[in-house]
C-alpha cells in the first residue's frame, strides 16, 4: 500500500520537477502543474497527512489562479515550488515513520507562502469561497457532488454536459457551485460539481450521471463519508488495473538471466567455430540462426536493466535553480539526452558525482549576475547537462558558461603542496595541469563554501567514474567556462571488433574505431623525439606494439592498424584473426584503472581477451 | 447500429475513429475532411449522428456545426478537440453540440459518449 503512494508520489515530484525548469512555463503546463498538485493533496490526504495536504492545497490555489488569469511563473515561483518539491521529497523518504514528519518546516512554508500571498491580493477567492459554504448551509434539499475524472482536461466544458444532460432529461435541480457563468467562461478552479435537487429525483440523477464518460463519482451529502473509503479501494482496484502493464523485477533476478545469457552467448560462439569446422552446411545455417536469436535475446535482457538517464536528470534543474536562488545567481539549466539508457546499477552510482559537479558549477563556476553583466555575459548563466552515446560509451558532460579554471592558480597550489617542481610545471600540458584538480583535497576555491563544501572533490567523482570502468575529462578555460566529461564504458554491451594478437595474447579491438590495416613494410615510419610514428595521409601517427605497452615482448610483428577518431594512433601488431561479435564485460578490478582497457571479454574458446580503446591508448604517448 | 458520418481533416485521426465506431458496433456512412464536406454530407445521407473536428480547413468545425444545427436543430453532433480548445468547446456545447471527445482518443471514453448521445 505505501510503496504504491511513494511511488505515485514520486512520479508525480519527478513531473513537476521537469516542469518548474522548463525554459518558458506555458498555461499548459501550469494546468497540467496545477493537475499534479491536486493529485499529490488526494494521495497525502489518504494518508493522513493533514499539514501537508493543506500546504499542497494553497499552492493548488495559487497554481488555479494563475491558472485562470493566465499568469506566467517568475523566478521566485519556481524556487517557491521547488522547495516544496524537496520538502515533500523529504517527508516521503521519512514515511516509514508513520507519523507526519518536518512539521516545522512545512509550517514555515505555509507562512512564506501567507505572507507573499498578502501582497497579492487573492483574498477574494476565499470570500467567494466562504460565500459558497454560506450558501450551501442556507439551502435546502439534498446535495449531490459529481466528481469529475482528474484526467479530465476540460472540466468546465465537461460540467456544462453533465447540466445539459440531466436538463434534455427533464430532471430538475439547482446548480450550487461552481457558477454558471465561471463554467460559461471555462474558467472553473474545483473538479466537483455541485448541485441540489429533491430527494426523489437523487437516484435518477446518480444513475444519469454515470452515463457520463469522465465522471468519477457521485457522492450524496450524507453519502460522503462512505464514498471516501470507496473512493480510496477504487484507487486500490485502479493499481491492481494497472498492474499488468509492468512487472516489478528484483534487479538480481535480472543479473543471473543476464549472466546465464552471457554463458550463452559464448557457448554459440563456439558453436560457431565447431560447427565452421564441420563443413555441414545444414548444421552451420542452424548454428549461425541460433547465434543470432541469442543475440536478440541477450539484448532484450540488456534492455531490461537500462533506465533512462532522465531518473536522474530531472532532479538536476531544481536542485541547480534552488542553490542558484540561495546564492543570489541568475542561472538557466538545459537538459539533454535524457533519453539515453543506462544501466540501472551505474545510474545510482552517478547521482552523487553529476549533483556534485551540477552544484560546484553553480557555486563556483557562474558570477553573480552583476559581474556577468560587467564582463559582457548575459545575465543568467548557463549550465548544460548532456548524455549521449558514443562508440567510447555513454558521455556524459556538465558545462557551465562562468569563470573557469584559472590555470596559474592550479600551477601555483601545485608548487605551494609540492607536487610538482618548477621545472616540471613549464613542460605540462594543460590536460596535465587540470589533472591535479582530481587530486584529493587541491582545490583552487580560495573561500570554502558550505554549498560544494571542501574536501568533496573531483578525486570522489573521478574515483567513482573509475569504479565503473570510465575515465573523467575537464576542460576549462579561463572567463569562459568549464566542461566535465565523465565517459562510461558501455557497460555490457556487444561490439563488433577485431580479434587480434600481439604477444601471446588476443586482443579485441572494436571495428568502429579501426581506420586502416596495413603490412609494416608499405608504411613509413620514422622516429621523432625517440618516438616511432607512421606518417599517414600526411600526418604523423604515433606507433606503439600492445605488447610493448603492457610489457610483453614480440619481435615478429609486421601489421599496423591505425585507429582513432580525433586522435589517431598505430598499433603494431603480430595478426589478426577474426572478427566477431564480442561481448564486452566490465574490466576486472585488478587490472581496472588501466587506461586503454575499456573492458574483456571471453572468446569462443574460453579465454579473456581485454578489449581495447585505441583513443586512450594515445595517453601512453609523451 | 447507427449511422456515423466524420469530419476531421487527418486521414489517420479518421481511420482511428473509425475503428473506435467499428468496436462499438456502429457505421461509419461518410467521411469528410472539412467542414464544408461534412456540412454536405449531412444533407444528403442524413446520419444519426456527425463527430466534427473543431479545426479543419475550408470551414471550421465550429462553422459546420452552426450550418448543420440550421438544417437540423435536432442534429446530434459531437465534437472533437485538442487540448486547450475548452473555450471553443463551450461555445460548441451552447450552439448544440451534444459532447465532445478529446484527442488522443481514449476508445472508452469515446464510445461511451456516443452510446450517451445516441441514447439521448
Amino acid at each position: 500500500m505505501l510503496e504504491g503512494f511513494i511511488e505515485e508520489v514520486t512520479s508525480i515530484l519527478e513531473r513537476i520537477s521537469e516542469l518548474i525548469s522548463l525554459k518558458n512555463i506555458k498555461s499548459e503546463h501550469i494546468d497540467e502543474l496545477f493537475r499534479l498538485f491536486h493529485t499529490l493533496k488526494g494521495l497525502f490526504a489518504s494518508v493522513g497527512f493533514d499539514k501537508t495536504k493543506d500546504l499542497i492545497h494553497k499552492y493548488e490555489d495559487l497554481l488555479s489562479e494563475y491558472k485562470n488569469k493566465k499568469v506566467v511563473l517568475n523566478d521566485e515561483d519556481r524556487a517557491q515550488l521547488s522547495s516544496i518539491v524537496n520538502l515533500l521529497e523529504s517527508i516521503v523518504s521519512n514515511i516509514e515513520s508513520g507519523e507526519e514528519p518536518f512539521l516545522g518546516e512545512i509550517e514555515e512554508l505555509i507562512s512564506r507562502f501567507e505572507r507573499r500571498m498578502q501582497t497579492e491580493e487573492v483574498k477574494e477567492i476565499e470570500d467567494i469561497k466562504t460565500q459558497n459554504i454560506s450558501k450551501r448551509k442556507t439551502s435546502r434539499g439534498i446535495k449531490i457532488m459529481i466528481k469529475i475524472d482528474p484526467n479530465e482536461v476540460l472540466v468546465a466544458a465537461k460540467m456544462l454536459i453533465i447540466l445539459k444532460h440531466l436538463k434534455d432529461r427533464n430532471v430538475e435541480f439547482t446548480l450550487i457551485s461552481p457558477d454558471m457563468k465561471s463554467i460559461e467562461e471555462g474558467i472553473v478552479k474545483e473538479r466537483d460539481l455541485v448541485i441540489e435537487a429533491s430527494r426523489e429525483k437523487v437516484q435518477i440523477i446518480k444513475d444519469l450521471v454515470k452515463e457520463i464518460p469522465g465522471v468519477v463519482s457521485v457522492v450524496i451529502e450524507e453519502e460522503q463519508a462512505t464514498e471516501q473509503k470507496e473512493a480510496a479501494a477504487s484507487t486500490m482496484q485502479k493499481k491492481a488495473e494497472a498492474l499488468p502493464k509492468t512487472i516489478r523485477v528484483d534487479s538480481e533476478k535480472l543479473d543471473r538471466l543476464l549472466s546465464i545469457v552471457e554463458n550463452l552467448t559464448v557457448l554459440s560462439n563456439r558453436l560457431i567455430a565447431i560447427a565452421s569446422n564441420t563443413k555441414n552446411d545444414d548444421l552451420i545455417s542452424v548454428v549461425n540462426l541460433i547465434s543470432k536469436a541469442v543475440g536478440e535475446l541477450r539484448e532484450e535482457v540488456l534492455s531490461l536493466r537500462l533506465i533512462p538517464i532522465s531518473y536522474l536528470f530531472s532532479k538536476i534543474p531544481r536542485i541547480a535553480y534552488d542553490l542558484a536562488s540561495k546564492l543570489g545567481k541568475k542561472i538557466e539549466v538545459t537538459i539533454e539526452g535524457g533519453d539515453v539508457e543506462i544501466d540501472k546499477a551505474s545510474l545510482e552510482k552517478l547521482h552523487d558525482p553529476i549533483i556534485h559537479i551540477v552544484r560546484n558549477a553553480v557555486d563556483h563556476g557562474i558570477e553573480p549576475p552583476n559581474e556577468r553583466i560587467t564582463k559582457g555575459k548575459p545575465e543568467k548563466g548557463r549550465i548544460i547537462v548532456r548524455a549521449r552515446r558514443s562508440p567510447r560509451g555513454i558521455v556524459i558532460e556538465v558545462s557551465d558558461d562562468g569563470r573557469g579554471i584559472d590555470i596559474e592558480k592550479i600551477k601555483r597550489k601545485a608548487l605551494e603542496r609540492g607536487l610538482v617542481t618548477q621545472d616540471k610545471l613549464e613542460k605540462m600540458s594543460r590536460e596535465d595541469l587540470f589533472s591535479f584538480l582530481f587530486i584529493p583535497g587541491f582545490s583552487t576555491s580560495d573561500k570554502v563554501t558550505d554549498v560544494s563544501g571542501r574536501g568533496v572533490g573531483l578525486d570522489v567523482v573521478k574515483n567513482v567514474i573509475e569504479s565503473l570502468g570510465g575515465y573523467v575529462e575537464l576542460q576549462s578555460e579561463l572567463g569562459k567556462g568549464t566542461t566535465i566529461r565523465m565517459v562510461l564504458p558501455p557497460t555490457t554491451l556487444i561490439v563488433k571488433a577485431l580479434i587480434i594478437r600481439s604477444g601471446n595474447i588476443r586482443w579485441a579491438i572494436p571495428v568502429d574505431s579501426i581506420i586502416s590495416i596495413q603490412e609494416i613494410s608499405d608504411i613509413e615510419v620514422r622516429e621523432i623525439a625517440s618516438q616511432k610514428v607512421v606518417v599517414y595521409r600526411n600526418s604523423f601517427v604515433p606507433l606503439l606494439s600492445l605488447s610493448r605497452i603492457f610489457g610483453l615482448e614480440d619481435e615478429n610483428e609486421n601489421i599496423v592498424m591505425v585507429c582513432g577518431k580525433e586522435k589517431k594512433i598505430a598499433l603494431r601488431l603480430a595478426e589478426v584473426i577474426r572478427h566477431m561479435d564480442i561481448v564486452v564485460k566490465p574490466v576486472p578490478s585488478v587490472i581496472r584503472g588501466f587506461k586503454g582497457i575499456t573492458g574483456v571479454t571471453i572468446l569462443e574458446d574460453g579465454f579473456v581477451a581485454p578489449v581495447i580503446d585505441p583513443e586512450a591508448l594515445v595517453r601512453f604517448v609523451g | 447500429m447507427a449511422r456515423i458520418i466524420i469530419a476531421d481533416d487527418s486521414q489517420f485521426m479518421r481511420t482511428l475513429l473509425k475503428n473506435i465506431i467499428a468496436k462499438a458496433g456502429h457505421e461509419v456512412v461518410g467521411e469528410a475532411s472539412n467542414g464544408q464536406e461534412a456540412v454536405e454530407l449531412f444533407k444528403k445521407l442524413n446520419p444519426d449522428l456527425v463527430i466534427l473536428d473543431i479545426v479543419m480547413p475550408v470551414m471550421d468545425g465550429m462553422e459546420a456545426l452552426k450550418k448543420i444545427m440550421e438544417i437540423n436543430p435536432n442534429a446530434k453532433v459531437l465534437m472533437c478537440t485538442g487540448l486547450g480548445q475548452q473555450k471553443l468547446v463551450i461555445q460548441a456545447i451552447e450552439l448544440g453540440a451534444k459532447g465532445y471527445i478529446v484527442k488522443p482518443f481514449q476508445s472508452e471514453f469515446v464510445i461511451k459518449e456516443i452510446e450517451r448521445i445516441l441514447s439521448g
